[in-house]
């Protein structure tokens, strides 16, 4: 007999529970055991909640302990911290949820209101998962909610019809190289750099993507890959090379004076930096710091730095507050976070240095080009990290100094985070959010109106 | 306390920062290297040598036998690697003066210029031009480049001095 569609899908969806439940199970060292009965969704369809045979309890006496034991047979599993208790009866299934309930009301009866005693529930959040086929490919520039909330993006398309940017205005992206052979980049790139090997051009070796792909964000001219300030140029600067494992190797003078050449030589109005990590060095502030005072005549050159991926402190040089510190954001306006419901595993890092949120997970933009690098074509679909975020923001910048270029360095990073969509309540400052997510659309009109 | 096991330090952004060393691995410098010794290096490191920049490898200590790390710290060829947030550093022997960006700077390099005079056995200067030196210990030894750069860091206010450390850092995961 065919199943009807209704039924159907509530049997995938018991399937899915049921397999669930399977994984936890053998993560939770055997202290739940299965019933049906025990699964527990929340109205809002987001938390699977599973009653164990256990029970939580705080602030109870040593007497209430043994009588629990004496009377239910509960035996202590594991001490927790602030003298919390996990207790386990010794029955199974729905003889145990039973002993459990009976066993808590006693207690409250004997302790009184101010003991803690629960069931201890074992509980999975269902992620939302990552945009699918059909769903929105640059939802970084336009979010149809698909995967996220609508309108949890840059408002990139709004922000267009200000300006798609001036190639007078020039992003220099200093990382692992740019692909400037790359067919959606070549027109765009007006000069290079590479300190590490010394080369007349600077691009990659390998499989080093990583600086491409921060390019592409920016300047993409690729009309289903756009990147958000195509009309801008790019300066190539090649600052750091794979170590072959999972590793980039710098040289802290060859770094400085990458910041320098790029501000001096290289004539860029934006730094846009996707790297960071270890302790701090003079020689690389006093170059950030000779970029913002010197750089594009004395107006000041503004310099982006990614806040770190660790999910901690923010990286150097990002933890310097002279510079415009960039955290990811997720599609459903969150802080890119282990547990934030796009499902990847990684934080973006947060602190009194942060400024703002750009998005940061499942980026489409440019790779290098062929079968090297992170997809087998040109672009990825994927770049994650606040690498990605990065990027956009120094995009942004370059968009208001295409509206208004004789802006100074600090009034083009005091616009930026002021034009903010605010993520906390009041719109204030939060080391998790900075100012809230890059809206871009909003930075232009207000750059217009100065 | 072995070289190679010292704390060191040194100033950045006006404060001090300490680095400790990996215990996993050593840098050592191949310029200049004789080939006998290379070879003995390569049959040591069993395949574990890691190339970073400019000749320098990282190798795991234990693979290093006391005869042979001797004979290495002979030639200062040698280095401590610092693990600090992450990050694996080896210091070069090189220090870079300069003042903060926007502050005056022709007195401050005078003053240094004949402090280093004064410790010509030990300090030399390998560039310099109006606003910056670049100053290097006589010992081709990294870490002396960390001490030193603290040293000028602490009796010249005006001046910064920073290490020339090559690191390596993880590789952001991106697709």
């Amino acid at each position: 007999m065919k199943s009807s569609p209704k039924a159907s899908a509530l049997h995938k969806t018991l399937s899915a529970v049921k397999a669930k439940f399977n994984d936890l199970k053998s993560s939770c060292n055997g202290t739940i055991n299965e019933s049906d009965s025990r699964y527990m969704l929340t109205p809002d369809g987001q938390t699977l909640m599973i009653a164990t045979d256990s029970i939580t309890v705080q602030g109870v006496k040593k007497a209430d302990i043994r009588h629990l034991r004496d009377k239910y047979g509960f035996e202590e599993v594991r001490e927790g911290s602030q003298g919390k208790l996990l207790l386990r009866s010794q029955e199974t299934n729905l003889e145990a949820m039973k002993l459990a309930q009976a066993a808590l009301k006693n207690l409250r009866k004997r302790a009184g209101a101010k003991v803690m005693a629960h069931p201890h529930f074992v509980r999975t959040l269902f992620r939302p998962k990552p945009s699918a086929a059909g769903g929105s490919p640059q939802w970084n520039h336009d979010n149809t909610g698909n995967p996220g909330i609508p309108g949890a993006d840059v408002a990139a398309h709004a922000a267009w019809l200000i300006t798609r940017g001036n190639k007078d205005i020039r992003v220099a992206v200093l990382d692992e190289g740019v692909d400037s052979a790359h067919l959606a980049l070549k027109a765009v790139i007006v000069a290079e750099k590479d300190v590490v090997d010394g080369n007349s051009h600077a691009r990659p070796d390998g499989d080093d993507a990583h600086g491409t792909a921060c390019a592409g964000i920016i300047s993409s001219q690729d009309a289903k890959h756009p990147g958000l300030a195509p009309l801008c140029s790019l300066v190539g600067v090649r600052i750091a090379k794979g170590d072959g494992n999972d590793g980039w190797i710098f040289d802290d003078f060859d770094t400085a004076d990458a910041i320098d050449w790029s501000w001096d030589e290289g004539r860029a109005d934006v730094l846009s930096n996707s790297w960071g990590g270890g302790p701090a060095v003079d020689v690389v502030i006093s170059a950030i710091n000779r970029a913002r005072t010197k750089g594009r005549g004395g107006k000041g050159c503004v310099v982006v730095f990614a806040a770190g991926n660790s999910n901690g402190a923010i990286d150097f040089p990002g933890n310097l507050s002279t510079v415009l510190t960039v955290g990811a954001s997720t599609p459903w306006d969150e802080r890119k976070s282990p547990v934030s419901k796009d499902g990847e595993p990684w934080g973006s890092c947060f602190g009194p240095t942060l400024d703002l949120l750009a998005p940061g997970v499942r980026i489409d933009t440019t790779d290098i080009s062929g079968a090297r690098g992170y997809s087998r074509g040109n672009f990825t679909p994927t770049f994650n990290g606040t690498s990605s975020a990065t990027p956009h923001v120094a995009a942004a910048a370059a968009l208001v100094l295409s509206v208004k270029p004789q802006m100074k360095e600090a009034d083009v990073r005091a616009l930026l985070t002021a034009a903010c969509d605010p993520l906390v309540a009041g719109g204030k400052w939060h080391k998790e959010f900075g100012w809230g997510r890059l809206n871009l659309f909003n930075a232009l009109r207000r750059a217009r109106r100065m | 306390m072995d070289a190679l096991d010292q704390v060191y330090e040194y100033q950045a952004g006006g404060k001090t920062v300490s680095l400790r060393p990996d215990k996993r691995f050593v840098g050592v410098n191949l310029a200049g290297m004789d080939e006998a010794m290379l070879k003995s290096l390569h049959a040591a490191a069993k395949g574990e040598m890691q190339e970073i920049r400019g000749g320098m490898v990282l190798i795991p200590r234990t693979h290093l036998m006391s005869r042979l790390m001797t004979e290495l710290r002979d030639k200062n060829a040698v280095f401590p690697v610092f693990s600090e947030e992450g990050t694996r550093m080896i210091a070069l022997p090189e220090v870079r003066v300069e003042p903060p960006a926007g502050k005056a700077v022709k007195a401050g390099l005078q003053s240094l210029s004949k402090w280093i005079g004064e410790r010509d056995q030990e300090v030399q200067v390998l560039t310099k031009n109006p606003n910056r030196m670049v100053v290097a210990p006589l010992s081709g030894y990294g870490p002396d480049a960390v001490t030193l750069a603290h040293d000028i860091a602490k009796k010249f206010k005006t001046l910064t001095a920073s290490p020339r450390f090559m690191r390596i850092m993880p590789q952001p995961k991106m697709a």
